[in-house]
């Protein structure tokens, strides 16, 4: 149940980076066509960029661990067959 | 408990899509569009009773040649003596009309003549340069003669200071009871640069755009964005000031080349521009633009075409759909789109007009 949760949460996590990014694309565009608006530069913007940070960092932070763990699996495996192929040797 | 089999990567990329772009509706919404009533900061800047020192410009910081020297056209004489600050019915006694209003039209060319007003609306096509060569625009000059300062008015839509309050110009000027009608800088679509309105500071937010400030003594002087503090504006005196621009004369009353504002502005749009000669004696310039007819000009062309004029000072006001001419209760400029609904106005009026 916990496993679930916290693939829900990445998946949302991921979602809302791209969200937020395509957001903050479009919105950069239409700021350069017309300054004066300032879509970038108000509150709400800047809001959103923080929580794209935020999201994004967290998001880069999960698939680091998962790279890692990954990894590390691998290793594992890799030593267990040695081991085997060490054994069967003798 | 069986896995759901997760939708297919483009399903969720597409579904991702359309929520950006509701997010982004309900952005601008709130960004925008939702008609918010802002607090004006209050300041009155009172009418002088007694000459002030003209104002001097702060000293240029900036390196950006857009942004270098102030256009500071005063011309400080005559000084107006204690009583008749913002009044020049003696600088040109032979402009306006004893008692009676003369008003008609005459092949393109409007005119209005009364006790305290001289109104004369010239509809010409100019002829413009740009990248691609000489072109001819439909101009509407617009150059008048006050008797009063408080002749020179503006309004905001609904008579409400805020974002997001947009009125047609057709309706804030027969409020006003405007003779001559142009839209002013929309300041309603940004929360930041300097709003003085009828000597009252509505905003004092710093902004990256030159202003325009008009004293109450009737000079009109332009600034790049390193050069104006809005209460100093308002310690000298302001009567009215828009942030917008870009200005388009330099200290020199020479037309500029560089501006200081986006490539966009600077293209050929239609326009809409206010020009100084001398305190009382000024000049609204609109452009019919994005049409075959009338393709609008560039803030290049803009600027030549008001230095053409003689004047000292010029500020682009805000344009493309906006930019619009009423003359009376009639639209006599051709809007992009029939113009849209816009947050403030600058209007000649006669004194003791009823300002929203």
């Amino acid at each position: 149940m916990k496993k679930q949760t916290g693939a829900v949460v990445r998946a949302l996590m991921c979602h809302v980076a791209v969200i937020l990014s395509l957001m903050y694309l479009v919105l950069f565009f239409i700021d350069r066509v017309n300054t004066a608006m300032e879509f970038i530069n108000n509150d709400v913007t800047k809001i959103l960029l923080a929580v794209l940070a935020a999201v994004s960092a967290a998001n880069a932070v999960i698939t680091l661990g998962a790279q890692r763990r990954q990894a590390l699996l691998a290793r594992k495996k890799q030593a267990k067959k040695q081991a085997e192929k060490r054994g069967r040797a003798r | 408990m069986r896995a759901r089999v997760p939708r297919p990567l483009w399903m969720q990329l597409i579904a991702d899509v359309l929520i950006t772009g509701i997010a982004l509706v309900v952005f601008a919404y709130f960004h925008h569009v939702r008609p918010t009533q802002l607090q004006s900061e209050n300041v009155i800047i009172p009418r002088p009773t007694a000459p002030a020192v003209t104002p001097a410009p702060t000293p240029e910081t900036a390196s950006d040649p857009a942004l270098s020297p102030a256009v500071q056209t005063q011309t400080p004489e005559p000084q107006p003596a204690a009583n008749d600050w913002g009044s020049f019915a003696g600088r040109f006694p032979d402009k306006f009309t004893s008692g009676a209003v003369e008003s008609g039209e005459e092949d393109g060319v409007y005119y209005y003549r009364s006790p305290n007003l001289d109104i004369t609306v010239t509809v010409s096509r100019a002829e413009a340069k740009s990248t691609s060569g000489t072109y001819e625009t439909t101009c509407y000059v617009t150059d008048f003669y006050i008797r009063d300062i408080s002749c020179l008015s503006t309004g905001m839509a609904k008579g409400k200071y805020g974002t997001g309050q947009y009125e047609w110009l057709k309706d804030m000027a027969s409020r006003a009871g405007a003779v001559v009608a142009i839209n002013g800088d929309f300041y309603g679509a940004r929360k930041n640069g300097v709003v003085i309105r009828n000597g009252e500071l509505f905003r004092s937010n710093h902004s990256t755009f030159d202003a325009c400030v008009i004293y109450w003594d009737g000079v009109m002087a332009t600034y790049a964005p390193s050069q104006w503090d809005a209460k100093t504006l308002a310690k000298d005196g302001a009567y009215q000031a828009w942030s917008f621009g870009p200005r388009l004369l330099d200290e020199n009353g020479q037309p500029m080349t560089s501006f200081n504002t986006t490539k966009a502005v600077k293209e050929r749009n239609p326009r809409t521009a206010i020009g100084y000669f001398e305190p009382g004696h000024y000049c609204f310039v609109t452009v019919d633009g994005r049409t075959t007819e009338s393709r609008g000009m560039t803030l290049e062309a803009l600027a030549e075409f008001m230095y053409g004029l003689g004047c000292k000072a010029a500020y682009n006001l805000d344009g493309g759909e906006s930019s619009c001419l009423m003359w009376q209760d009639s639209v006599i400029s051709k809007p992009y789109k029939d113009g849209r609904k816009i947050s403030d106005a600058v209007f000649l009026v006669e004194p003791g007009e009823v300002q929203p």
